[in-house]
This record gives C-alpha cells, structure tokens and sequence, in this order.
C-alpha cells in the first residue's frame, strides 16, 4: 500500500514538472513572438544595430553611470559634465543616482534634467 | 514594497557594474556563489545585454562570471567540508551529527549528490546553501567540482545568452529570467524523482 502510494506521488511529482517546464516553453514562445515579430533573426539584428538617439532617452536609469550614458548616446565625454554643471572629479565614473544624491536633488527630477540635456544635444546636433 | 527593494538593489548592482565593469561583475558573482542571496542572474543578464551593444565583451562576460560563480561555490563547499562538523559540534549540534536522521540525509545526498548540485546552480537564493550542505556531508570533492563545474557552465551560457539576445529589451523581460530559474528546478525535480524511480527499482530487485 505504502509503496504504491510512493508510486502515485512520483508519478504526480513527475506530471507537475513536466507540465512546469511545457508551459515555460509556451510562454517563451510567446515571448519570443512579442520581441521578434518580423522573423527569427530580424528585431535582433535591429537591436543590435540600432543607435541610442533622442528618442531613445525613456531607457535611461538613475543607476547608470555617464561614462555609460555618453557611450550609448554617443555624446562628446565632457558635454554632461559642462550642460549639468558637475564639479565630481570622479566623473564620467559617477552614476546619475549618486549625483542626485550628492546634488541634494530628488534621483527622478536629476533623471529628467539628464534626459532633456541629451535632447537638448541631438535637437543642436542634428546630423549625430 | 517588496518590488521596489528589489529594483533599488538591482540598480545598485548594476550601477557597480557599469562603474567597475569586469571587477564589479565578479565579485557580485562570487558573493552570490558563496553567501548571499543577491539578483545574479539578472545582473549576468543585464551585464550581458550591455555585452550585446558593444559596452563590454561579450566571451569575458561569460568567463568573469563563470570564475567569479565558481570560486565562491568552491571555497563555500571546502570551508563547509573541513570546518562544517566541527563548527556544528561546537554550537551544540553533536547530538545531531550523530543522529540516525543525518546519516540518512548524507545518503540521500550522496545518492542524489549530481541532480541537486547541478540543478541548483540555476536557483542563486539555494545554491550556497547547497554547497555548504555538500561540504558538511562529504560529497566526495571530484563530484561536487564536476557537475559545479558543468551546472555554472550551462547557468552562466543560458542567462548570458538571454541577455545578449534580448539586448536593450532585457528589462521588460525579467519575468522570462524568473522562469527559466523555475524550469531549471523543475527540471532538477524531475531528475531527482526519476532517480528516486530507478534507485526504488533497483533495490526492490536487490
């Protein structure tokens, strides 16, 4: 009786599992549609190739830093430091949080003023 | 609540890591192989899809990582393994080392000793406590470092290549990371049962 019950539970433990792992495969699949609609290979090719500019300034966290920051936006290194006034010697190796900490400022309101001085930048560099 | 502790010290991570690059990865890896409880993965994930827009290099991300997971398993695993009876002597736990119940669970382990070692390196919140266990229940050394080896390998390769695909969308996809950490356990958990299934069999024809 006992080990047909142990039975039993290895054969439901067994059925859960599979049915855990169909489903992840479902949803990546799913997933996987949503981040590449045109294709296999395409929206990642897209992504990849794809430069950060004006539009782009929503994916900016208060935890990256503006040595990041001026890599992806492609901006000249001291640009930031001149537009937003930091004095921190330890910048471009400082991240926005930090200096919204440091500026006594609240970290989203530094945030948007890094995100308009970006648009400010590809609104007088049109060609960049 | 809960949510936003979580994403604070997510960004602090990663902070770390965009501002001491290769290093901070590292040691993010190696402190959440050998203790703590910390957002590994999604850091590995992150720190890979920086990886794919050309911030950082793609192969040193995977292998700083793989170190970094490695070496902290390893020295969690040997400190348990020459220090874990004797600290759990020490503390009042004799009577338990010596229990019929702990001989059973060191059994247990050593039978299953591959499945719960392998599998578990994909669940970074039960990986060091597995270690410690590992060590604690002389899990034979050349055991534990082959499957830790082949599960960090497999771990660090399958959330490095999520990142990497996933690029710029990685955030809105941290759902995905959740789940292929619940289908890596539920894979071990199905290893074990069928394991549990075989080793049932052949004792019953023993």
């Amino acid at each position: 009786m006992k080990k047909r019950r142990i039975t039993i539970l290895l054969g439901v433990g067994i059925a859960v599992a599979l049915l855990l792992i169909g489903s992840f495969f479902v949803s990546g699949f799913h997933r996987y549609h949503r981040v590449a609609p045109h294709g296999p290979f395409a929206a990642w090719h897209q992504m990849h190739n794809r430069r950060f500019t004006a539009d782009n300034v929503d994916l900016i966290r208060d935890w990256m830093s503006f040595d990041y920051l001026n890599w992806a936006f492609q901006l000249p290194n001291d640009y930031l430091q001149v537009e937003l006034k930091i004095d921190d010697t330890d910048y471009p190796h400082v991240s926005v949080r930090s200096m919204a900490e440091k500026e006594r400022i609240a970290s989203s309101v530094y945030l948007h003023t890094v995100q308009v001085a970006i648009i400010k930048y590809f609104a007088q560099n049109p060609s960049q | 609540m809960i949510i936003s502790l979580f994403n604070w010290l997510l960004g602090s991570f990663l902070s770390f890591v965009l501002l001491y690059k290769y290093l901070g990865l590292f040691v993010i890896a190696f402190i959440g192989a050998l203790v703590l409880p910390v957002p590994s993965s999604t850091t590995l994930a992150a720190t890979s899809a920086f990886a794919s827009q050309g911030y950082l290099s793609f192969p040193l991300v995977l292998g700083v990582a793989l170190a970094g997971n490695i070496l902290g398993d390893a020295i969690g695993y040997l400190l348990a393994y020459r220090f874990g009876q004797k600290v759990l002597s020490k503390i009042g736990f004799a009577r338990l080392l010596n229990s019929p119940g702990y001989h059973k669970l060191q059994r247990h382990i050593e039978n299953f000793s591959a499945s719960l070692i392998y599998f578990t390196r994909f669940l970074t919140e039960v990986g060091p406590a597995v270690n410690i266990l590992s060590g604690i229940t002389k899990v034979p050394a050349r055991t534990f470092f082959i499957y830790d080896i082949l599960g960090e390998t497999s771990y660090v390769l399958l959330y490095g290549a999520v990142g990497y695909f996933l690029g710029s969308q990685w955030e809105n996809n941290i759902g995905f990371l959740a789940e292929a950490g619940l289908v890596m356990a539920s894979l071990g958990f199905l290893s074990m049962l069928i394991q549990v299934g075989i080793y049932r069999r052949r004792h019953k024809k023993n």
